[in-house]
């Protein structure tokens, strides 16, 4: 561990408990004062570093009498919390390519080529097709595959689908999206269907994306291109957590980063029959978590706790009321 | 301002801060995205408010619950913190609850009190030094300025220094607990005849 003090108020306090400990000076007197009276916190840091001094003269009454020792008992390194912390951060620095390694296949039959492929709404399928690739399909979804021999068709007819493409330079991999095309040879991404608009997000490698009658461009990893209803496809950057939060949907979660509640319970309605309903007004309040899509019960709960409202529920509706 | 009460400063040290680890390792699992130092800090900063302890029976929860408040607090100042939702509101209940039979548990008891030993012994060397001859050798800083022909601010300052590298290792880990401070350790251990 460096001496760079990872807290400086940590730091001051325990200078302060260590002239304490030695008896203050006059000056010294008003000086800590003052320096309590700078920050509330500084009182509470100040305890901490007392009892930390309390614990440290504690030490001596082990010296002091002659009864038998105990072994000191080995602790395992309390580790596995910071371990898991920068297990995280590693994924989300890797980036959303990661993500697909970690979806596993198994227990699924390759799916039949030329055929659709169905999610219902609250159900989310890892499809591996015929040529190595593999689709993960959303909640509330419809594809069709058709494979030949020189191309790789698929057509999202709604929803959204996450795919990673088996390299085959000889056989374009193409997904329509409405008037969108998104043409890829080996590498990742995801298109998402909304009304008329078609959002895809590149997370390995390069694709092309037109749409009908427009000219091509180039989307590369780490970035998404956008087609709104009327206005033609934009590209633009999109940051490596952004896009892991946009794509947890793989591994059956919602990341909400600052939404409001009413799009907050948008995204959570594509993965429930059930529906969930926001008080007009707690809509605007803004939310964030990351939440399982199957635990819409949880999820109210806790928008409820962030917002100061209340759950109520019956008749396949679930409100969040003030 | 009144010095802190020497009662409440005892209080923690044998109640209290036993369990910050245990109280961090919670708060990073259950709420991965809020600032456990921040909470720790406003946790101890509402201890340091309190005008008695006796209805407290049962510190350790309390310290928990402390904590949890204070996580409750920002989430509906809607301050940017983020929640699990899975498990968060279930963990929020029982926070502080489980561990029972946790070594921590026996807090004032003398494995606590060996385990800082350890983390002293730990210490780089002027350090060690310093703080086992004013702490467990109860010195005063005066005579271990002269017998080290230091100044006494330097000891000062090793003292503060020692006390704060105690606290971090005894409420973030034994990561720097020396391999070959490990095996003096053990060395003294063997001579004293506690283990084989």
């Amino acid at each position: 561990m460096s001496d760079a003090p990872a807290n400086p108020i940590d730091a001051i306090a325990c200078q302060w408990a260590a002239r304490l400990d030695r008896g203050l000076a006059g000056e010294e007197e008003a000086a800590l004062d003052a320096w309590l009276a700078l920050d509330p916190r500084h009182r509470g840091a100040l305890l901490r570093a007392q009892a930390g001094m309390a614990l440290l003269d504690r030490c001596r009454a082990l010296h002091d009498d002659d009864a038998p020792e105990q072994a000191p008992q080995d602790e395992a390194p309390d580790d596995h919390a910071r371990w898991g912390a920068t297990r995280r951060q590693a994924l989300a620095l890797a980036g959303v390519g990661v993500a697909g390694g970690l979806i596993g296949a198994a227990g699924l039959a390759l799916w039949p080529q030329g055929s659709g492929i169905r999610t219902r709404i609250g159900e989310m399928r890892r499809v591996p097709l015929a040529d190595g690739s593999m689709a993960v399909v959303n909640s509330g979804s419809e594809l069709n595959v058709s494979f030949t021999p020189r191309r790789r068709d698929v057509d999202l007819a709604q929803g959204e689908a996450w795919f990673q493409v088996a390299k085959a330079p000889d056989r374009p991999f193409t997904v329509t999206a409405g008037r969108v095309r998104v043409q890829a040879v080996g590498t990742a991404f995801n298109v998402r269907r909304a009304g008329l608009g078609v959002d895809v997000v590149v997370t390995e490698g390069t694709v092309k994306v037109w749409s009908e009658g427009g000219e091509a461009q180039l989307v590369k990893a780490g970035q998404r291109a956008r087609l709104d209803d009327g206005v033609g496809l934009a590209v633009s950057p999109i940051a490596a957590d952004a896009a892991q939060q946009e794509l947890a949907w793989r591994e059956g979660q919602i990341v909400l980063d600052d939404v409001t509640l009413a799009q907050a319970a948008q995204r959570f309605n594509a993965y429930h029959e059930d529906r969930l309903e926001v008080d007009p007004a707690l809509a605007d309040k803004r939310v964030v978590g990351s939440f399982q899509t199957n635990d819409m019960d949880g999820f109210a709960q806790a928008c409820a706790a962030m917002v100061g409202g209340r759950v109520e529920r019956g008749n396949g509706v679930i409100r969040i009321l003030r | 301002m009144p010095a802190m009460s020497s009662f409440l400063i005892g209080w923690v040290s044998r109640h209290v801060l036993p369990h910050e680890r245990a109280l961090r390792t919670w708060l990073r699992t259950a709420f991965p995205a809020i600032d456990v130092d921040d909470v720790i800090q406003e946790s101890y900063c509402r201890l340091a408010g309190l005008s008695s302890v006796e209805h407290i029976d049962d510190p350790r929860r309390y310290f928990f619950r402390v904590a949890r408040n204070i996580v409750l607090e920002q989430v509906r100042r809607e301050r940017v913190v983020r929640i699990e939702a899975a498990s968060g509101l279930a963990v929020l209940e029982q926070g502080g609850e489980d561990e029972e039979c946790s070594p921590e548990r026996i807090v004032a008891g003398r494995l606590a009190l060996e385990r800082v030993e350890r983390l002293i012994d730990a210490l780089p060397e002027r350090s060690r030094k310093i703080v086992r001859m004013r702490k467990i050798e109860g010195l005063p800083q005066r005579e271990i300025a002269s017998r080290l022909g230091l100044s006494e601010n330097v000891v000062e300052n090793e003292v503060a220094r020692g006390l704060r590298r105690v606290l971090d290792q005894l409420t973030e880990g034994e990561r720097a607990e020396m391999p070959t401070r490990r095996r003096a350790m053990l060395a003294r251990r063997t001579r004293q005849g506690d283990r084989p």
